[in-house]
């Protein structure tokens, strides 16, 4: 007998979990159009025709979560774009491995530069975040690194027009992990060719360098 | 980089703050644009004690020989101002006279709600719009050092601008503003200025896309282009080091915090905070607790401040000191009192009180609220439009 109501009662759950609508949960069921960073998900169908899908209000995302006083404990949450800010701030902790992934080096002065970064407690965790002092910091030290590993012949000539819109391209590849815009690689060629004051060319290069790794590109993830 | 002990002794620091005083430039309220809403360069420090602050800094009259171990022998009466001795012996001879408590009635009385009740006006930062409201030619108008962020970990929308930087070390703070050694390798500053430049170009789409959560990024390097931007002038790191004691550049206690106060303040910095911890003294009756902690802690960097910002700087400078914490504690145990008082020290103040409590640490019905606190001290950094209001407390010179 008794074990006659277990098995009944574990049969109900098992059928009420079975007609949970899951897409609801998950926001799968109305959401969809193009890709872009969500578009595993986007051939799900549901949305407005026209819409753009990565924008609030195009797409419904789940259920009201009504608790005590029927209050929707969500309800305050502010609807943001698919995708949009998903990025962070690399914390320093990162750093270490990040300068050795993308230069193959650590400069000598990361390891002291823990405070400028902000100091974080033991066992206790603070989302990171940037500032003028970190930023500048993250400048010097890349510039330090990049100069000293730029030992090839080509960074003994000046940037031309050509060479600096190549090797931004190249180095934007390498440090941020994904190709750049036309734009962003245009920003890099110019401050690179525009800093004619710097005689010397391998300076002007590890300019160039420590730009690219000052950028959000490098710094966030 | 090298530390700042085996540095040559002559740094350049950009200060220039009173190369635009007095004309202010309509409508040019981007971070590090030059401009100025006071008549001379003008900071507001404040002192923030995580927690709580004990009415015997702020009014220790009212338990004379009834609470808190406050006898006649152990305060110093400055006016109509009477302060403990731990925190009375941080304030310099010279400047006494322009101590000040102000009272503030806000009715909180849990520690979440009265940090960030007490650094907002409306629903915008309350610091950063007295920062934008000083305006100045600081390339960081508002800085939070030794951390990086407001009380109760809030971190600021920024306001027409300005944002509040934080500022961990003083090292790289001062190359910074001031650029590093000369060699191969490490970077000079007008080459860092327009590669940071570059870096703020290459980072539009990135930190567009992420507004939010890179907000930070955005903001640093706004503020990072115009530090290097600035001009520079003298600055003497080995006075400025055995003037505070120091032997790191790490702003990691509170005597860092206040030098690096100083840097901001010297910069033309508008507004500081820097806060202290373990202030939630509970059971603390005889107020020794708390004395200690002043004396130990918060007064030997606090006096040297005050010594060369406030009564050494007078006639270059006006640097208002404010300090205040959650809330009272309240009788007997030293637990949660929803109200506060604000010790305020600075040139434009004189010896008067509208935070003096009554022996329960009550404080007078009509005493203005925390809006109240920052109309006290827009009006006390001389701002040409206050973007709070007329001033209700009656305590400027």
């Amino acid at each position: 007998m008794r074990a006659l109501i277990f098995t009944t009662v574990v049969s109900l759950l098992v059928a009420a979990c079975a007609f949970e609508d899951t897409d609801s949960l998950t926001g799968r069921r109305a959401r969809g159009g193009a890709g872009g960073e969500d578009g595993d998900e986007a051939s799900a169908g549901g949305a407005t025709p026209g819409a753009d899908p990565t924008q609030p209000g195009s797409c419904k995302e789940g259920l009201a979560h009504p608790g005590f006083a029927n209050v929707d404990f969500v309800g305050d949450r502010k609807p943001g774009a698919i995708g949009a800010d998903r990025r962070r701030v690399k914390p320093y902790s990162a750093l270490r491995s990040e300068f050795q992934r993308a230069l193959g080096a650590v400069p000598a002065g990361l390891a002291t530069s823990v405070a400028a970064y902000g100091d974080v407690p033991a066992r206790w965790y603070q989302e990171p975040t940037a500032g003028a002092v970190s930023l500048y910091t993250t400048y010097t030290l890349a510039f330090t690194a990049c100069y000293d590993t730029m030992t090839a012949p080509a960074f003994a000539e000046a940037p031309t027009a050509a060479s600096a819109s190549t090797e931004c391209a190249k180095m934007q590849r390498k440090l941020w992990q994904r190709s750049a815009t036309p734009d962003e690689t245009k920003a890099c060629a110019d401050f690179t060719v525009g800093l004619a004051d710097e005689p010397a060319p391998r300076r002007r290069w590890a300019h160039a360098c420590a730009s690219i790794m000052t950028a959000a590109g490098f710094t966030t993830y | 980089m090298k530390s700042i002990s085996r540095r040559g002794f002559l740094k350049a620091v950009g200060v220039g703050a009173g190369a635009v005083v007095g004309a202010r430039i309509p409508g040019s309220s981007l971070v590090g644009v030059a401009r100025a809403a006071t008549p001379e360069p003008t900071s507001v420090v404040c002192v923030y004690l995580d927690g709580g602050i004990n009415a015997i800094f702020t009014g220790a009259d009212a338990f004379t020989n009834t609470a808190f171990g406050v006898t006649a022998n152990n305060v110093t009466s400055m006016g109509g101002v009477v302060v403990d001795n731990a925190l009375a012996n941080a304030i310099p001879q010279g400047i006494r006279s322009r101590v000040a408590s102000v009272g503030v009635r806000h009715g909180i009385s849990d520690h979440g709600n009265a940090q960030r009740s007490l650094f907002v006006s409306g629903n915008t930062s309350a610091p950063l719009m007295l920062a934008d409201a000083i305006g100045g030619s600081g390339a960081i108008k508002a800085a939070v050092v030794g951390g990086n962020s407001l009380p109760n970990g809030v971190r600021p929308a920024p306001v027409n601008g300005v944002s509040l930087q934080p500022i961990t070390d003083m090292r790289a703070t001062i190359e910074a503003i001031a650029g590093a050694e000369s060699a191969p390798n490490l970077a000079d500053r007008g080459g860092a200025a327009k590669g940071v430049a570059a870096a703020q170009a290459m980072s539009m789409g990135v930190v567009s896309k992420h507004k939010t959560s890179l907000a930070s990024v955005e903001e640093g390097l706004a503020a990072a282009i115009a530090t290097l931007g600035k001009p520079v002038q003298p600055f003497n790191v080995a006075e400025f080091n055995q003037a505070y004691g120091l032997n790191g550049t790490n702003v990691n206690n509170f005597t860092a915090r206040m030098a690096a106060a100083e840097l901001m303040v010297r910069s033309g910095t508008s507004f500081v905070i820097a806060q202290d911890g373990g202030w939630d003294t509970h059971g603390d009756s005889s107020g020794n607790t708390v004395r200690n902690m002043v004396t130990q802690r918060i007064a030997p960097g606090l006096r040297t401040f005050l010594t060369r910002m406030v009564e050494g700087a007078a006639t270059e400078r006006n640097v208002v000191v404010a300090i205040f914490g959650d809330f009272h504690r309240s009788l007997p145990g030293s637990d949660h009192q929803a109200n506060l008082a604000a010790l305020v020290i600075g040139k434009s103040l004189k010896n008067a009180t509208t935070g003096k409590t009554d022996a329960r640490v009550g404080v007078a019905p009509n005493t203005p609220g925390i809006a109240g606190l920052w109309q006290l001290l827009a009006a006390a950094a001389r701002v040409d439009q206050s973007p709070f209001g007329a001033n209700p407390h009656d305590v400027l010179a």
